[in-house]
Formats: structure tokens, C-alpha cells, sequence
């Protein structure tokens, strides 16, 4: 329930609906019937929190514990801010209403490095001290768990816990030994000396970072008796996890409103830029009889009329077929859309081609991320311009006048006339539309192309790389712009400072704290925002702090080099990325998974069998 | 293939939920209902769903109503058990009947303001105050509208719009008692109302609080 104080100032701000709580499905407890009180945040909107299924599968699995209470917290926009500051309301939780600062846990997910100052925003507005040593007493204690905390060091200063890899039997665990210590009334110390025992915890405060003259790393080392490499955490069998039954259904729309359920871990393709391919190691698949069900389960208790199959890699799911045709049985006749993301342009095949013409239309988007063959081979984008042309075709002679294509600029060991590339590939791909004869009259078609900057991200291959400067990457935006010679073709950018930033606090290392702190200081927050993004006030924290972003961004590292996440182990050595960072120099490509193994180590985080580079 | 009007209230956060989400809140009920509604034929099939009159954010109700369309052979007691733990806290499932009024019979929306101020001379000096206005017919209120395509704000006198006000002081706080024209071709909130009359005034309430009571008729008769 919410005070009288906070419905009131609800009439001020735009959206209020962020800000009620109530939707269907959100869980209500009696809070004096639980142990621990557990503050889901996700540092940015009600909108873009909403869409994003960890929390959905967290919320629901810490819920179904009797002695927990597990409640959303979202960053509020700045109208609302100023409100909630200027009538002395704290961040609180969306189904009780009730102050954060009161509750045992506080987990933040961390999905994207520039959503660290509204980290350090939100635990202001709660009332609790950021930094994590002048938080003296056991609770609140102060997690972050998602793919960034896989170098978890920008923000070591401000969380007590992080938790690498996946959270489904981690944060029971961590539960309960904060249950415990609570009952026996543990200092924080002690809870945390226990917790860092747990696999799949690292506890920042016990690791102490010397640094050399140059700024580079000289060593790190674990106190308190925590583990000297932080191991993280995988779950054996999907088809046993705990997985949803039901999502809130929200009033106000998020970015997705739709039925998601996992059908993959993990990727078969090594993509050498993408570190969610490493991260998520090694694939696991849900078999197509539980997927099927927990569709079916989430559909009937939310009244949604679309399921999004979730994975890194739709078409690389060994049981589509099967599951489209489990899902067909129901999802027609009660007007369900099925929707499939990451497709990849090489197996688009017919025979599921066929089968999606029977739903509903929607976007066709082939990620082709580089110009030319050579540099694809360099990233192991294991696609042919053959392939994708084939693709669009194939989704032009069945109706679809417009495709999206993925693109990267500034990709090591890129040229001019790789960027230019894009351009060309991209024109071929208006021109199969015009060489359909049965291609609808007087439409044209629309290929938007949507370049990224590259940003080196730790595990994977092109962890040592350099980063393009801004001024190379805007010079080839611009490059790639005048290649472009038909409005057929729009192009979407990154900002190539916001990629910068990325950059620079995806391979940071703790002395970067002091930036973010800075920053906060300086009133930057929702720094992933066009409107609010303030570079000018970026620079000023780097200043402050003594320290140069682009030692962090543009420097190519030496393979000896110490990496600040060295001490965290997502089970692939850094020698595999090191025989494939030298592969990719020599533009040779690497395998999937099925093809051949090529001995990453993955397997062994599951107990199987791995066949190792020697 | 039948109509029906479902009544239910909005109170509490519920409040906060705009028109449009509404409209997609209730879809989605419908859909976990199981109820077998009729959809659109259009080239994007929807459940038909209806609300005679929208009401504003912010404002509570007594008695909210939705028209759908079922299948035949669907009662609206079916309609009531199945809907009836499928609605978001706060939109509770009053009743299911068969439209007994048409949407354009709506004239006036009966409304509960109650206003919270520091002290009773406060609430006494508003009511004397808003008596006076309504009485002078003098009140203009700024409402959102369109001017071709572009999105203005106009005007609108509320003279003609105000009935059977009154005010009660209890303490500190002020109940006014208002019925305000509805439905086409004028439509006033009672927040406008509210709205005009701090702007004429040099106490302000702390806390406002909004209730419909019920729509009504040409002759002032419950909408049902």
C-alpha cells in the first residue's frame, strides 16, 4: 500500500503508473510473517526493468520461499526524483511501499556499465550510504549480479557481493546464510567472510589491487580467506531450474510485453566480440516439452498474446521444430504470436520459414556485423554476404519489404574499405528486393542498417584490443555515411562517447569508483539517455580523479598483462582467448561447438568432458 | 454474439492507471478469463472492448463500466465468475448486465471531492470561496484540445457545467458534492473545477482526493 505522501505527489509526475505498483500477479506478504526482505533494483526505468526476464525469474523465485519477500525497485525519472527529494520520500518498494533502506538485501542487476551512477542515485534516494565501508551494520546488505559484474571492479567500492554468473541457486543460498546470521546476530564481517565461501560469490572488500608505475595491474590478492579466483556460477540442467510460471503484468507498457521463456544457454558460435557468447558457456539446451509448458503456463496467468523465445542464437535451438509445432497446437487457435529473435542468416530455413508465415509479421533482422568477408572471418562471424542476400531474398518472396542489418565499426584490424563495405552490402541487399518480380507495386523497400561501436569487452578474444578513439569512429560514421547513395537505406549510430564510457568501465578497474562517484556528484545519472547523457561533466569526474579514460578504452594490452577481473573465473583459461585473439589476427576462422570442439573448457563447469588446448 | 456492460470500481492505485492502459489491462483480463469474446476481423484481431466514458487519471470511481461482446450463449453471471479474480487490485468486478443505456445518453458525472487543508479557517475560507465562484458563474478552467492537428489549450467557462454543489467542512477537511457536465460535447473533470478554483484562491488544499459516484442522464438518472 502506498502513503497518502507518495499517491500524492504521484499527480505531479509523468507516467505515475511506474511508481503505484499493484499490477496483476505482483506478490503481497505480510512482512512481519518473513525472514529476509529483498529489494529487486534495476538501476534505470519501469519500462525497461519490466522487460527483462531476469528479474522476472528472480522476483518469482525468491517469492516462492515462505520466509522471503522479495519486491521491484525501479530508478525513478528526474520529475519524479525531484518530487520524492523534495517531500523527504525514500526509494521504495513497489508492492509494499515501504522505505529500502529497512530491507535485509538490496540486489541491483547490472546489465549495462552506464547505468553505474543511477546505481549510486538510487541508493541516495534510499537513505543508505553508497560507499560500501561506511555501511557498518549486517544488513542492508548490497548485491549486484548480471553480465557486467563479470568485472565487477568499477563498483567495488559500493557493493558488498557480487554474484558471476547465474543467480538461480546462488541467491537461495545467499539467503539463507543471511537468514542464519541474522538469527545469530553476525557482524557484517562475519556474514561476508562466510558468504565469499559460497561459489559464485565474490566479495570486492576482500581482495586487496596494487598497481604498477605505468597504471597497469601488479597484483591482487585475496584476504579473509576468500578464494583466490572467483569461480562463477553455472546451473547443470535447465529443464530441472526453476523457471516462471507467471510475470506481473504491468499497466503502463514496457519496451516488451510479451511471454519470454528461455530456450538456451550459452552459444555454439564464438563470435569473437560478443562476450555474451563466453559468458554464458557451455550451451545448455531446455528441452522442447518444458518450454512448451511454461509458455502455455505464462500465457493463461497473464493473458499475453505473444511469446518471444529467448536465446543468444533462436535457429541454433535443436528442438525448434518440434517446440513450433508443440506451440502451433495451442497458440493459433487462441490468437498467440510467436516471435523469434537472433535469427541467424545462415539457417533460415525454409521449412521454418513456412512455419512462422503462419503468424504474424514482424520485423526480419539478420546480424551480418561486418562489411566484408575478411574482417567477418577476423571476428569469426561465421556468415557469408551469400547468405545473407539468400535470406533477404527469401524473406522478400514472402512478403517483407524491409529487413534490419546489424553492422560494428571499429573492429580490429578494420580498413576504410571494410566500412565502406557496409555500405555495399547493404545496397545489395535493396537490390534483391528489386530483382523479386513478385514484389508488391508501388512499395519500396527500407533496409535499416544499424552500426554499433565496437567495445572490447573482458572474456573474450578481443580483450587486449584497443578501442577506436572517438574521433576514428565518428570519422568512419562519417566515412559510411557518404558511402550510403539511396534513402532506401537509414542508418542508426552509437554515440561514440557513451561507447567510449562503455568501454572504458566494461575493462576498468577500481580506481574507477572514484569516477562514478564523481560523476554522481556532478548530477550524472541515466547516462544511457540522449537527453540526460552530460559528456562535459564525465570528463570533469575522469579530471577530478586524476585518471585518463583513454588508458582504459584505447590502450592495446600486452598478452602478460594483469586484467582487474583476473581473479574471476567464468571456466574459459585465458590462453583459449589468447590462441583466439592470434587467430583472428591471421583472419582464421574457429568452428561451433558442434562442428568441433575447440576446447574452451566450458564443458568441465558442468562436470563434462572437455578436450583442453594443451 | 451479445453486449455487455461490466461495472467495476478504480480506486486506490488503481487510480493511476491512464485510459489506454486500461484498455490493455482489461484485454488481458478478458484473456485470462477463458471467456469466449468476440475479435475484431480486421488484419489484426482484437477482443471488442468499449468504454462509454473514459475517465481521468488521478480520479477514483465508484462505478467504472466496459462494454465487450461475448459469444452467444454467454450470461453475463458467467462473464462475472469468470472475470471476477482475473481484475488487478484495485478495479474490482462490481457487476455484468446487459447495457440498459446508450453511451451518447451520458450527460453528467457525479463526483466526491474531498480536500484536506491545515487548518479548518482554511477549509471554511475555500468552501465560502468556491460557493461564491459557482454561484457567479464567473469560473474558466484551461482544458487540453486540438486545433486541427496541433494539441492547444483552450479555454472552457464552467458556468454552464457546474450542478447541485455543495460544500460540508468536517474539521480541516472539505467535502464538495458536485455533478459536472460529461460525455459529449463537453467533458469537465472534477480536478478543472478544483484547479479553477485555487487559482482564485489564497489558501491551497495539502491533499486532494477525487470520486466518481456514478455517471448520469438527461434528466439526472443513474447510467446504467
Amino acid at each position: 500500500m502506498l502513503s497518502k505522501e507518495i499517491e500524492n505527489i504521484l499527480q505531479y509526475v509523468q507516467k505515475p503508473g511506474r511508481y503505484t505498483g499493484g499490477e496483476f500477479n505482483s506478490v503481497i506478504k505480510d512482512k512481519n510473517k518473513v525472514d529476509i526482505r529483498y529489494a529487486f533494483c534495476f538501476p534505470d526505468t519501469y519500462e525497461i526493468g519490466m522487460s527483462h526476464l531476469g528479474m522476472k525469474i528472480l522476483y518469482s523465485l525468491v517469492n516462492e520461499r515462505k520466509d522471503s519477500w522479495c519486491e521491484r525497485v525501479f530508478a525513478p525519472w528526474t520529475d519524479m526524483e525531484e518530487e520524492m527529494r523534495k517531500n523527504n520520500i525514500p526509494l521504495y518498494a513497489l508492492e509494499s511501499g515501504d522505505p529500502i533502506k529497512d530491507f535485509d538485501l538490496i540486489g541491483f542487476t547490472m546489465q549495462y556499465e552506464l547505468s553505474y551512477t543511477n546505481v549510486l542515485n538510487m541508493l541516495d534516494l534510499a537513505g543508505i550510504p553508497i560507499y560500501a565501508k561506511e555501511r557498518k551494520s549486517l544488513t542492508p546488505i548490497i548485491v549486484a549480479g548480471g553480465s557486467c559484474v563479470c568485472n565487477a571492479e568499477p563498483i567495488a567500492d559500493f557493493v558488498d557481493i557480487t554474484l558471476p554468473g547465474e543467480g538461480e541457486e546462488v541467491t537461495n543460498e545467499l539467503i539463507d546464510l543471511l537468514k542464519e546470521h541474522k538469527k545469530k546476530g553476525s557482524t557484517k564481517e562475519e556474514f561476508l567472510k562466510a558468504a565469499a565461501q559460497l561459489e559464485g560469490v565474490y566479495v570486492p572488500a576482500f581482495y586487496d589491487v596494487s598497481y604498477n608505475e605505468d597504471g597497469t595491474i601488479k597484483e591482487i590478492k585475496s584476504t579473509n580467506g576468500a578464494p583466490e579466483k572467483v569461480k562463477k556460477r553455472v546451473v547443470k540442467n535447465l529443464d530441472t531450474m526453476f523457471a516462471p510460471k507467471e510475470f506481473i503484468v504491468p499497466f503502463i507498457e514496457p519496451v516488451h510485453d510479451r511471454t519470454v521463456v528461455e530456450i538456451f544457454r550459452g552459444c555454439i558460435r564464438g563470435c569473437r566480440f560478443c562476450q555474451a557468447g563466453f559468458l554464458y558457456r557451455p550451451i545448455r539446451e531446455k528441452s522442447p516439452e518444458v518450454v512448451n509448458e511454461q509458455c502455455k503456463s505464462i500465457c493463461e496467468k497473464t493473458g499475453y498474446e505473444e511469446i518471444s523465445l529467448c536465446s543468444l542464437s533462436t535457429s541454433d535451438y535443436t528442438g525448434l521444430e518440434d517446440l513450433l509445432d508443440r506451440l502451433f497446437d495451442w497458440t493459433l487457435d487462441k490468437k498467440i504470436n510467436i516471435s523469434l529473435p537472433s535469427l541467424r542468416a545462415d539457417n533460415f530455413s525454409s521449412s521454418i520459414a513456412e512455419k512462422l508465415a503462419k503468424i504474424r509479421k514482424s520485423g526480419l533482422t539478420f546480424a551480418a556485423e561486418a562489411g566484408t568477408q575478411r574482417l567477418r572471418d577476423v571476428i569469426n562471424k561465421n556468415v557469408t554476404e551469400e547468405e545473407i542476400l539468400s535470406s533477404s531474398r527469401k524473406a522478400f518472396q514472402r512478403g517483407w519489404t524491409g529487413v534490419k542489418l546489424y553492422f560494428m565499426i571499429g573492429l580490429p584490424t578494420e580498413t576504410d574499405e571494410d566500412v565502406q563495405a557496409i555500405a555495399e552490402l547493404s545496397q545489395n541487399v535493396v537490390n534483391e528486393y528489386y530483382k523479386n518480380p513478385d514484389k508488391p507495386k508501388g512499395r519500396g523497400v527500407n533496409v535499416n542498417i544499424s552500426v554499433a561501436s565496437f567495445v572490447p569487452k573482458p572474456f573474450t578474444p578481443f580483450q587486449w584490443e584497443a578501442q577506436d578513439d572517438m574521433e576514428t569512429i565518428e570519422r568512419k560514421q562519417k566515412l559510411l555515411e557518404d558511402s550510403v547513395k539511396t534513402k532506401k537505406i537509414n542508418i542508426g549510430w552509437n554515440d561514440s562517447r557513451m561507447s567510449m564510457l562503455e568501454g572504458v568501465f566494461a575493462r576498468g578497474d577500481r580506481r574507477l569508483s572514484q569516477v562514478i562517484y564523481n560523476a554522481y556528484k556532478l548530477g550524472c545519472k541515466f547516462d544511457s539517455w540522449d537527453d540526460q547523457f552530460d559528456f562535459d561533466k564525465w570528463m570533469t569526474a575522469f579530471e577530478q580523479a586524476g585518471l585518463d579514460p583513454k588508458f582504459y578504452a584505447n590502450r592495446k594490452r600486452s598478452f602478460d598483462e594483469i586484467f582487474p577481473w583476473d581473479h574471476m573465473d567464468y571456466g574459459i583459461p585465458k590462453k583459449f582467448f589468447e590462441k583466439e585473439n592470434q587467430k583472428a589476427h591471421e583472419g582464421v576462422t574457429t568452428p561451433n561447438c558442434r562442428e568441433k570442439c575447440n576446447g574452451c573448457s566450458a564443458n568441465k563447469l558442468c562436470g563434462g568432458e572437455c578436450h583442453e588446448l594443451s | 454474439m451479445n453486449s455487455l456492460r461490466i461495472w467495476f470500481k478504480k480506486v486506490g492505485r488503481a487510480k493511476y492507471i491512464s485510459h489506454l492502459d486500461l484498455m490493455r489491462s482489461m484485454t488481458k483480463a478478458i484473456k485470462r478469463s477463458g471467456l469466449k469474446v468476440w475479435y475484431t476481423e480486421g488484419f489484426n484481431p482484437h477482443a471488442y472492448i468499449v468504454f462509454p466514458l473514459p475517465l481521468s487519471l488521478g480520479i477514483e470511481s465508484e462505478s467504472e463500466c466496459v462494454d465487450i461482446r461475448v459469444e452467444d450463449g454467454v450470461t453475463p453471471w458467467e462473464v462475472k465468475e469468470k472475470l471476477f479474480d482475473q481484475m488487478p487490485e484495485g478495479l474490482d468486478l462490481i457487476s455484468v448486465d446487459e447495457p440498459f443505456c446508450n453511451a451518447k445518453e451520458i450527460k453528467y458525472g457525479r463526483y466526491v471531492v474531498t480536500l484536506d487543508f491545515e487548518k479548518e479557517t482554511d477549509a471554511k475560507i475555500f468552501a465560502e470561496l468556491s460557493e461564491k465562484l459557482v454561484e457567479e458563474k464567473s469560473l474558466v478552467c484551461e482544458k487540453k484540445g486540438k486545433k486541427g492537428h496541433k494539441k492547444v489549450m483552450k479555454e472552457v467557462p464552467l458556468g454552464e457545467h457546474i450542478f447541485n454543489f455543495s460544500t460540508e467542512v468536517k474539521e480541516n477537511t472539505l467535502i464538495i458534492s458536485v455533478d459536472l457536465s460529461a460525455g459529449n460535447p463537453v467533458n469537465i473533470a472534477p480536478n478543472l473545477l478544483i484547479g479553477a478554483i485555487e487559482k482564485e484562491s489564497r489558501v491551497l488544499p495539502l491533499y486532494k482526493k477525487f470520486e466518481k459516484k456514478c455517471l448520469l442522464t438527461e434528466n439526472f438518472e443513474i447510467f446504467r
